[in-house]
């Protein structure tokens, strides 16, 4: 696997050597091992950092993964096509930094005026910062040996105390999730954590004159006066339920999806291949149209109409 | 033949072609112990003057071909993409890791070297001509001049 990055639209050469232009910081979920387990723990971590600014596509766009390279090697891809980014936070799998931490990091990169860093490092190894202009000097992946090799090229070793890693609040696989553990997020949905269906947009996403609907329930109260428009409404509130939707409306619908795929509450509770089957089959169904945020790429609006009117007329805003 | 009844140049000669030039495991890993100290591509390991730099116990073997080859000073050179060594003069290396990627004169018009995977277990770069011309891209190697 080579340096990926999740990246939706930037990807000539040059809006990749620019790619760090808005903090200079590259998030790159890395492992030195290869298997199978590993591999998945990976992909689902990198896929978590891609939602956890759901805000700023910038920074969901600086998130990289790789478990097959050695970091000189790493490193050396990064510096020599990334050529923006100033420092690269190296994360091993499962491990979670929420983004407000992240952005102390990115300000305590921005702090560091004196060129001669090397790494930065906290009292732990599931995380730590690597300057990737000194890419010939991580001859090795052990973080011990990493210090032993910048100390013997004369570079620095910052030692931060606040770069701390609390396994309880750091660790995706800290326990096995349940539907308690996430009350709060279903308390707020239907005031704050929504993907919001403005007014404007209500009328525009029913009148692709598909005949089927379905929809989340809390879109229900939004969508209640166009349900005339459809032959069958249907509405979902759990993955199951969704599941058996997918089975029954093979063709001609339109999805109103909104967070649901991306939400914690479905990101934390299911295997990533098993959500990302089921993005997989709301994309596909055709003749369809599909109103939602997934992981893949940033737009929220996914059709399969032949034909379609997504560029005339009112537009969809996000 | 076998080498038992065989006349000492031509013994030379059999193990130059039929063996791995080599050291014992013991003093391989006391020099992998060393290789996060090479900066930024070599750190010297032993010269005529000065003997020992660092505190190598297991060094019998590595005598042996000091002697031998009349050898005058030993390098360790750690190298990584994109860092590149063309070693010249040199009259015996030895790969201090399983696997490494040396570059290789070869007589092509079109290009100067060839890219090869060395193993340990099987590769040797004894420069018995004293005109071989080598580039290390990147591996553990011990070179000695």
């Amino acid at each position: 696997m080579l340096l990926n990055i999740i990246n939706e639209t930037k990807t000539t050469y040059e809006n990749l050597s620019r790619l760090g232009d808005i903090d200079q910081v590259l998030w790159a979920v890395w492992s030195d091992k290869s298997d199978i387990t590993t591999t998945n723990e990976l992909i689902r971590t990198a896929y978590f950092y891609r939602l956890a600014d759901r805000g700023d596509q910038n920074k969901q766009n600086n998130v990289a993964y790789n478990n097959d390279m050695d970091l000189h090697r790493l490193m050396w891809a990064i510096h020599s096509t990334l050529t923006g980014i100033r420092g690269t936070v190296i994360i091993k799998p499962s491990v979670v930094l929420s983004p407000l931490f992240r952005s102390i990091i990115v300000d305590k990169l921005a702090n560091i005026n004196d060129r001669n860093w090397a790494l930065i490092k906290g009292n732990h190894d599931k995380y730590f910062i690597l300057n990737p202009e000194y890419s010939t000097i991580f001859k090795s992946n052990n973080l011990d040996e990493l210090v032993e090799c910048c100390e013997s090229n004369n570079l620095k070793v910052i030692h931060d105390d606040d770069l701390i890693y609390n396994e309880a609040n750091m660790d995706l696989n800290y326990k096995h999730w349940t539907t308690e553990d996430f009350q709060g997020f279903i308390d707020n949905d239907e005031s704050n954590s929504t993907l919001p269906l403005y007014s404007n947009n209500r009328k525009t996403i029913t009148s692709y004159g598909t005949k089927n609907l379905v929809l989340h329930s809390l879109y229900k109260k939004d969508l209640t006066p166009f349900f005339d428009k459809f032959e069958n409404v249907k509405t979902f509130k759990t993955v199951g339920e969704l599941n058996a939707l997918l089975d029954e409306f093979t063709d001609d619908t339109t999805w109103i999806m909104g967070n649901f795929l991306v939400h914690p509450l479905t990101f934390f509770k299911l295997p990533l291949r098993e959500i990302l089957l089921i993005v997989a089959r709301v994309l596909a169904v055709p003749n369809s149209i599909v109103w939602g945020k997934v992981y893949d790429t940033t737009s929220s609006i996914h059709s399969t109409l032949k034909v379609h009117t997504l560029s005339k007329g009112s537009t969809i805003n996000d | 033949m076998t080498p038992e009844n065989t006349p000492a140049k031509e013994i030379d000669s059999y193990y130059s072609s039929n063996y791995v030039a080599t050291l014992n495991l013991s003093l391989i890993t006391e020099l992998r112990k060393l290789k996060y100290k090479v900066n930024p591509v070599d750190i010297m390991i032993w010269d005529r003057k000065n003997g020992y730099y660092y505190d190598i116990k297991h060094t019998k073997i590595l005598d042996q071909w000091i002697e031998f080859l009349d050898i005058e000073r030993i390098l360790l050179y750690n190298v990584v993409l994109p860092q590149c060594v063309t070693l010249e003069n040199h009259k015996v290396m030895f790969f201090l890791e399983p696997y490494a990627i040396c570059g290789e004169e070869v007589s092509s018009p079109n290009t100067k070297y060839s890219f090869t995977f060395k193993d340990i277990r099987f590769d040797t770069l004894t420069n018995t001509n004293n005109d071989q011309i080598i580039k290390l891209y990147e591996g553990l190697f011990l070179a000695c001049y």
